[in-house]
């Protein structure tokens, strides 16, 4: 049982990393798409409070391009740290949600500061006093927080969802089984945090062990449970839609705020120009694609003129 | 309760009937007295040709399958449009977006408070924008990506020839505003789902709307215009509009036609020259007053910046945007300047900027910075007293919310219209005027009453809430419209609910404003009888 934990939790890491890269990668390597922004662009700078952009400009290609880096991270900061987005246009979720995503925050940055204390035993370097002692007193608190409105979110999104009519016919089973799965995590964390003198502890214990592949028995049945909850939702969350986590990125960078013209950018005029290559088999009598017929060809092909008139 | 809270998504499957249907009392009341009437009955004759199984309004004219091949030939040919859609080669031009929108929604349904179709069908289930959405990704997982347990894990959906002719049909319930993908906390984007079905429709089945392929983006390659106008008649017709309003105002202008080396080419939806001369009138006006160096073209398609393409076809769009760049480059003109008309603006400024090659990529602007500029800059005389009634403005979607194209319109408002106030959710939270991508053109099968009924209805209460304090009608208003699709629209609310008589709301652009207060100009520009 002990060893299998430990395989388990490697496992769960590289099948999470296989997803994240693999996903990424699938993204990136997708042809260059045509613009789509949607304003306010956040990089905008002051244009972006009431949603403007450089093309309030006459001339804007002949202007040197004004791109704000703070305007950008203050945007992604009160997205990630506080859902602005959902706090604007549906308040009702976001208190449930709100919740449910700031309590996964302040596990993950519990996790990452029990993995320190790992690190710490690991090279020797942990000593029982100031910093150390500091972290695990901030560990223990997180822990507590995150997993109590962990709990608290999980649960009213799930009621949400079981109560909402509108919203009960869009929720599927997975829907429903990663909301448990949250819920049963946190749940479990809860109970390890509240029978044990300290969860830091325990869990600095576990990620040294790990990182020297010692496979020291638990003998805390809560804290093995919440180890493979935890482990498999590690695993599991790239895998489906809550995959929205880092691929928000691109739907935000690239998509939504993806304003950069082509003008005088020689990488994007290359890339869509090889777009432009690429073998149309679309069947419509207007197209007539053969998956050999080129997309520059179609584009200059006039459809209402004969050879004739050609 | 909602009267459709029954409406699953599985039924979009189901063998015979409609869908739902909007009643009026389901419909959101406004602020004066509209006399709904009911939905036009679907002739027996229409239902033996086509498929008619939404809700008793028919944009697509789907051929209706005789026999069980052909039944299947329309699921096969559907499916087989699908795979394109999700193949980088078929569809490099939407994969990305399509792609992330099909994986990460989270089913939250922020985006249905957003739609103004969901609020204005009394919050019909059909009309969330994820409905169709999430039918799309539920066909799209279970037969095209075959992911196990597909039917368990997302929900089970039966593909059969009335789902696909349900699901087409569907995909001209959405204006492509994209409101809702605005509010989406994720950037999933459900407008953009139900243009790709649209675009399915069109590239593989040939299956659209008559008004935008035969008569709209055909008719402009082959003719030039969507109106069906040549070369030859347009300057003809502009030539008419420049001696008729010379006259009214008391300023001589002429329109120039195929200035080689002109700085500006200007592009008009050509629609204005037959509906709004003014406007055209209005334009060339203000140019010449600037001083500065335009021109038209008389080239194919180049004197009509519509480009039907971007509400449902690729191949159509980037053939129509290379002719207008095409002949920007045979003038040699500096920039193009795109008139009043929203879809021309995002059309071929943005989303031409990666399909125009680089010997084609002619520099493209709004004319709205244009426009302010030039107000500002002194070199016209101004009266801002001869606007002095109630104006606010709606914005167009295209412009506003996806090109950000925001405070120009309103400097110039600010500047020359002492009462102008804005609506609520203005900028870019604006509501579509209801006739979006495509629909102000079209006026059959219940589309016309959909529009009033439906899909116009959230902007009418916006424009009742902006003249709140001057509904009667001894004040005259003024709604700019700087668009000539939301200009379409709005007329044909205003007449439909006898707003004009009713309470003196008149609408126009934005250039129609500014020389109404033009010193230089003989007052009364804007004529309020006529409007």
């Amino acid at each position: 049982m002990a060893s299998f934990i430990y395989v388990f939790s490697y496992l769960c890491v590289l099948i999470c990393l296989f997803f994240v890269v693999t996903k990424v990668i699938s993204y990136v390597k997708k042809p260059l798409h045509v613009r789509w922004e949607l304003y306010p662009v956040a990089h905008e700078g002051a244009r972006a409070s009431y949603g403007g952009s450089y093309l309030e400009d006459t001339d804007w290609w002949e202007k040197k391009p004004h791109v704000s880096l703070i305007s950008e991270l203050k945007a992604m900061a009160l997205e990630i740290f506080f859902m602005h987005c959902t706090f604007e246009h549906k308040r009702d979720l976001w208190y449930r949600t709100y919740p449910f995503h700031i309590g996964l925050y302040f596990v993950i940055v519990a996790a990452a500061g029990t993995g320190l204390g790992a690190f710490g035993i690991v090279f020797g370097a942990l000593g029982t006093g100031g910093f150390w002692m500091f972290l695990e007193q901030v560990v223990n608190y997180l822990t507590a927080i995150g997993f109590s409105a962990l709990l608290i979110g999980s649960v009213g999104l799930f009621l949400r969802r079981l109560s909402d009519k509108g919203l009960r016919k869009y929720s599927t089973m997975e829907h429903f089984f990663n909301l448990a799965l949250f819920a049963a995590f946190a749940a479990f964390g809860l109970l390890v945090w509240l029978s044990t003198p300290s969860f830091y502890v325990l869990g600095r214990d576990f990620f040294a062990n790990m990182l020297q592949l010692n496979f020291v028995a638990l003998d805390n049945l809560f804290f093995s449970v919440y180890l493979i909850l935890g482990f498999f939702a590690v695993a599991y969350i790239p895998a489906g839609f809550m995959g929205h986590v880092f691929m928000k990125y691109f739907l935000y960078h690239d998509i939504r705020w993806g304003d950069k013209p082509s003008y005088n950018n020689k990488k994007i005029q290359e890339s869509f120009m090889s777009n432009l290559g690429k073998p149309v088999d679309w069947k419509a009598d207007h197209i007539k694609g053969d998956g050999k017929k080129t997309w520059a060809e179609v584009a200059t092909t006039n459809p209402t003129k004969t050879d004739e008139d050609k | 309760m909602a009267k459709t809270d029954n409406l699953q998504l599985k039924d979009i499957s189901k063998k015979e009937g409609f869908l739902t249907t909007v009643d009026n009392s389901d419909l959101i009341k406004l602020p004066f007295e509209t006399n709904d009437e009911e939905w036009n009955e679907v002739s027996a004759e229409y239902e033996d040709k086509y498929c008619s199984l939404l809700d008793g309004m028919n944009v697509l004219n789907i051929p209706k399958p005789k026999t069980p091949q052909e039944e299947e030939e329309l699921v096969n040919g559907f499916l087989a449009g699908m795979r394109k859609l999700f193949s980088p080669d078929n569809n490099w031009t939407f994969l990305a977006m399509l792609d992330t929108s099909m994986d990460y929604c989270a089913q939250c349904n922020s985006c249905s408070d957003a739609c103004h179709l969901y609020y204005g069908s009394g919050e019909n289930e059909m009309y969330r924008p994820n409905y169709r959405s999430e039918i799309f990704r539920r066909i799209y997982r279970k037969y095209v990506k075959k992911e196990p347990f597909a039917a368990w894990r997302y929900g089970d959906i039966d593909l059969n020839w009335q789902t696909v002719a349900r699901l087409g049909e569907l995909a001209y319930r959405c204006n492509l505003c994209r409101r809702c993908a605005q509010t989406c906390p994720i950037g999933s984007d459900n407008a953009l789902i139900a243009r790709e079905i649209r675009k399915l429709f069109s590239q593989e089945l040939g299956i659209y709307p008559v008004e935008l392929h035969e008569k709209g983006s055909m008719l402009q390659l082959s003719k030039g215009s969507s109106t069906g106008m040549t070369g030859e008649v347009v300057k003809s017709n502009v030539d008419f509009i420049d001696e008729d309003y010379s006259e009214v105002t008391g300023y001589e202008f002429k329109t120039p036609w195929d200035v080689q080396g002109a700085d500006i080419l200007l592009l008009h939806n050509a629609g204005e020259i037959m509906a709004w001369p003014e406007n055209i009138a209005a334009f060339a006006i203000i140019m010449e007053a600037a001083g500065l160096s335009w021109t038209m073209s008389s080239e194919l398609a180049a004197y009509d910046s519509i480009n039907y393409g971007v509400f449902y076809d690729d191949a159509q769009f980037a053939r129509t945007a290379i002719l207008h760049a095409q002949a920007a480059k045979n003038l040699g003109v500096k920039k193009i300047v795109l008139g009043e008309c929203g879809h021309a603006h995002k059309a071929l400024t943005i989303i031409a900027d990666r399909v125009l090659p680089p010997e084609l990529a002619i520099p493209r602007e709004s004319c709205f910075p244009l426009l302010r500029d030039i107000v500002m800059s002194g070199k016209i005389k101004f009266d801002p007293s001869r606007n002095d009634f109630p104006v606010t403005i709606h914005d167009p979607c295209n412009v506003v919310r996806l090109m950000g194209i925001v405070k120009p319109q309103r400097e110039i408002l600010h500047k020359l219209c002492p009462q102008f106030r804005e609506m609520p959710d203005n900028g870019v939270d604006n509501y579509c005027c209801g006739g979006g991508s495509g629909f102000a053109i079209m006026s059959r099968n219940n589309i016309e009453q959909w529009r009033y009924k439906i899909s116009g209805r959230k902007k009418m209460e916006q424009i009742s809430a902006a003249f709140s304090d001057c509904m009667e009608p001894e004040i005259q208003k003024y709604i700019c419209a700087p668009c000539s699709n939301c200009k379409g629209q709005i007329r044909e609310m205003l007449e439909h609910y006898e707003l004009f008589e009713k309470s003196s709301m008149a609408y126009g652009g934005i250039v129609e404003l500014i020389v109404n207060a033009m010193v230089d100009v003989n007052p009364g520009f804007i004529n309020w009888e006529e409007e």
